[in-house]
């Protein structure tokens, strides 16, 4: 059959359409396939063929509130993430500036040198870290978390804050300098409003990376400071898996951030894709 | 009160030495043009005093108070950059303000200040404009005001009009001395345009490889240039310098002595305007004809090697091509030795002096 242009547009665009779909139903199945475990019973999580249809049941986001308190895990979330990237960003966004605006010989090194620590495996240094927490006594203390999760995004923000602030033509602040301005006048009114939407995505970055952060939150809480990373984990045992339960309790830690992700996502694309195309 | 005194002033880029010793005293409400070419220092002598570089020898005071190694943010200047440097997110008011904001300054103030320099400089209406909707004279004038706004002991402007078109240049250059002759505030003005240096300036600093070349008021630079370099470097077209040969030589015994002293001198230099079309003597073939229409300018070749430019009447009878004689007015002609340094004694005119 021959088409016209036009109905060959029309196939095109259809075409592209469902290809992109299908690529998005495969990235988003596993999470549809997550919602749907935890509202089944035990059983039929486990039943072959999997079930399409079944009755719903609710019993598993109970049972998980009865057996350990999800707000006290989700606060605990909240705290780290927001904590570790408000410490990341009041270390990052001074550095940055004396990086971007007063480069020395070695600025690019130690910039290249920052982002080499994100290529070490976490487990690697777990031991001399847990020793440290552990004789510092924060064991199971969102404190070392907090401190943890801004060393890790440090290198990452640091990264992103320094692009945005290099887009600041030097003679602005030099305008600003001779206009009576210290350095910390220079940085409130003059580089922090100018690049205001890079710290925005700098910061939502981090907060997604903290919170999805499992490694660390394992290794070094239990019940008192755990994060959704190890509520989830808990539900891991020996005596064996309950795969309903554990997609309840991973439904309830991800809500959160998705919901959250959703809202920003203009912010994310723009701050990850900066410097990319101008 | 504030007169600004520069004394033995270095400064080192790495194995750069970019500024070599230089001393300098401006008055109180002068207005001092920093001229020469790309990569003589002149910027670098304006951040310097602005304080944006650090000295690496030598001393800046202003007025009694040593400001060498004062915060650029303390030492009560303001500069216009070139790029304007305007704040971006922020309204013209608020640009013009900002540094009565930083300084703490009460809201009636402010008001009365950003009102009062508006007016100044015509910016009423557009005070609650970003500078990205502004025109290129417009965020000059803000960047302008900005400096008018906070009455500095001095004002520094680093090439403050090479960001405009020509026309709008030749405006705001107008506009620039009618507010110096309005602030009488002392102005330090950078530029690589020797008309911007003529017309603004009450003193010229000609700058060379970091060092002070000759400092004076724009008639004594022109007339009377203590090198080589300046006399090059002042005056379009540029003066003619013609080697003390035979012919040369020749030409000054068969003219009326002039008591100058020119025999000893390595290099003759004439200003296009002091070579004549009618007096006689030395030859020269047209290879260039520009009639400017109120004048005209005869490029020749003398010697086959030497390119001199004429300054003729506007009707002057040329034609490309043909050789003809010209001759030099040797009151007003030059003499430099091999080094480049002036020989012959001033030209000293009354009238020069007076201006």
């Amino acid at each position: 059959m021959m088409l016209n242009i036009s109905q060959r547009k029309t196939v095109k665009h259809w075409a592209t359409g469902l290809f992109a779909w299908l690529v998005a139903l495969i990235l988003f199945f596993p999470i549809l396939w997550m919602i749907m475990t935890s509202f089944k019973t035990e059983l039929q999580a486990i039943s072959q063929p999997p079930l399409l249809f079944w009755e719903t049941t609710f019993d598993n986001y109970i049972l998980i509130q009865e057996r350990s308190d999800y707000l006290k895990y989700a606060f605990n979330s909240l705290y780290t993430s927001v904590g570790g990237t408000l410490l990341a960003l009041i270390i990052a966004v001074p550095s940055a500036y004396a990086m971007a605006f007063f480069p020395g010989k070695y600025t690019k090194d130690i910039l290249l040198w920052m982002l080499s620590t994100k290529m070490l495996p976490a487990v690697g240094v777990l031991i001399p870290i847990y020793m440290i927490t552990q004789m510092g006594g924060l064991l199971d203390s969102i404190y070392p978390l907090i401190l943890i999760f801004a060393l890790m995004n440090l290198p990452i923000i640091m990264w992103m804050l320094f692009t945005y602030f290099k887009e600041i033509p030097k003679e602005i602040l030099e305008a600003a300098r001779m206009d009576g301005a210290t350095t910390r006048d220079e940085l409130r009114h003059i580089v922090m409003p100018l690049s205001w939407g890079g710290i925005a995505s700098a910061g939502l970055l981090s907060l997604i990376l903290c919170w999805n952060e499992a490694f660390w939150s394992i290794q070094l809480t239990a019940s008192d400071a755990g994060t959704l990373a190890a509520l989830i984990a808990s539900y891991s045992s020996p005596e064996g898996l309950f795969w309903a339960k554990v997609s309840a309790a991973s439904t309830m830690a991800c809500a959160p951030i998705i919901v959250f992700g959703w809202f920003c996502q203009k912010q994310l694309v723009q701050g990850l894709t900066f410097g990319a195309v101008k | 009160m504030s007169t600004l005194n520069i004394s033995a002033l270095h400064k080192h880029f790495d194995d750069f030495h970019a500024i070599r010793g230089i001393n300098l005293n401006i008055e109180e409400g002068e207005f001092v043009v920093f001229v020469g070419p790309s990569g003589c220092g002149k910027s670098t002598l304006l951040r310097l005093i602005a304080g944006l570089e650090d000295v690496s020898g030598g001393n800046i005071s202003l007025g009694d108070r040593d400001i060498t190694e004062v915060p650029a943010a303390q030492r009560d200047l303001a500069m216009v950059f070139q790029s304007y440097a305007l704040y971006p997110h922020m309204n013209v008011a608020e640009n013009m303000s900002f540094s009565l904001r930083l300084a703490g300054a009460s809201k009636e103030e402010i008001a009365k200040k950003v009102a009062d320099t508006a007016a100044i400089l015509q910016l009423e209406k557009l005070l609650d404009r970003k500078p990205k909707a502004l025109s290129g004279g417009q965020r000059q004038r803000v960047a302008i005001g900005r400096a008018i706004v906070r009455h500095p002991s001095v004002f520094l402007f680093d090439e403050p009009l090479s960001n405009l078109d020509a026309a709008l240049r030749v405006q705001m250059r107008q506009e620039l001395a009618a507010l110096h002759q309005r602030l009488k505030a002392t102005m330090i003005y950078v530029t690589h345009d020797q008309v911007e240096a003529m017309t603004l300036a009450d003193k010229v600093v000609i700058l060379n490889a970091g060092q002070v070349e000759q400092v004076g008021t724009p008639m004594e630079v022109y007339y009377n240039p203590e090198s080589r370099f300046v006399a090059e470097f002042i005056g379009t077209p540029k003066m003619n310098f013609f080697p003390m040969d035979d012919l040369v030589t020749n030409y000054l015994n068969n003219n009326p002595k002039v008591d100058r002293n020119l025999e000893a001198a390595a290099w003759i230099g004439a200003r296009p305007e002091s070579i004549m079309l009618d007096k006689k003597g030395m030859f020269g073939t047209v290879t260039l004809i520009e009639r400017l229409g109120a004048e005209t300018l005869v490029y020749l070749n003398y010697c086959d090697q030497y390119q001199v430019a004429i300054r003729a009447s506007s009707l002057a009878p040329v034609e490309l091509g043909e050789t003809i004689e010209f001759g030099l007015d040797l009151e007003q002609v030059h003499s430099f030795d091999d080094q480049g340094n002036r020989l012959s004694p001033a030209i000293t005119g009354d009238l020069i002096k007076a201006l």
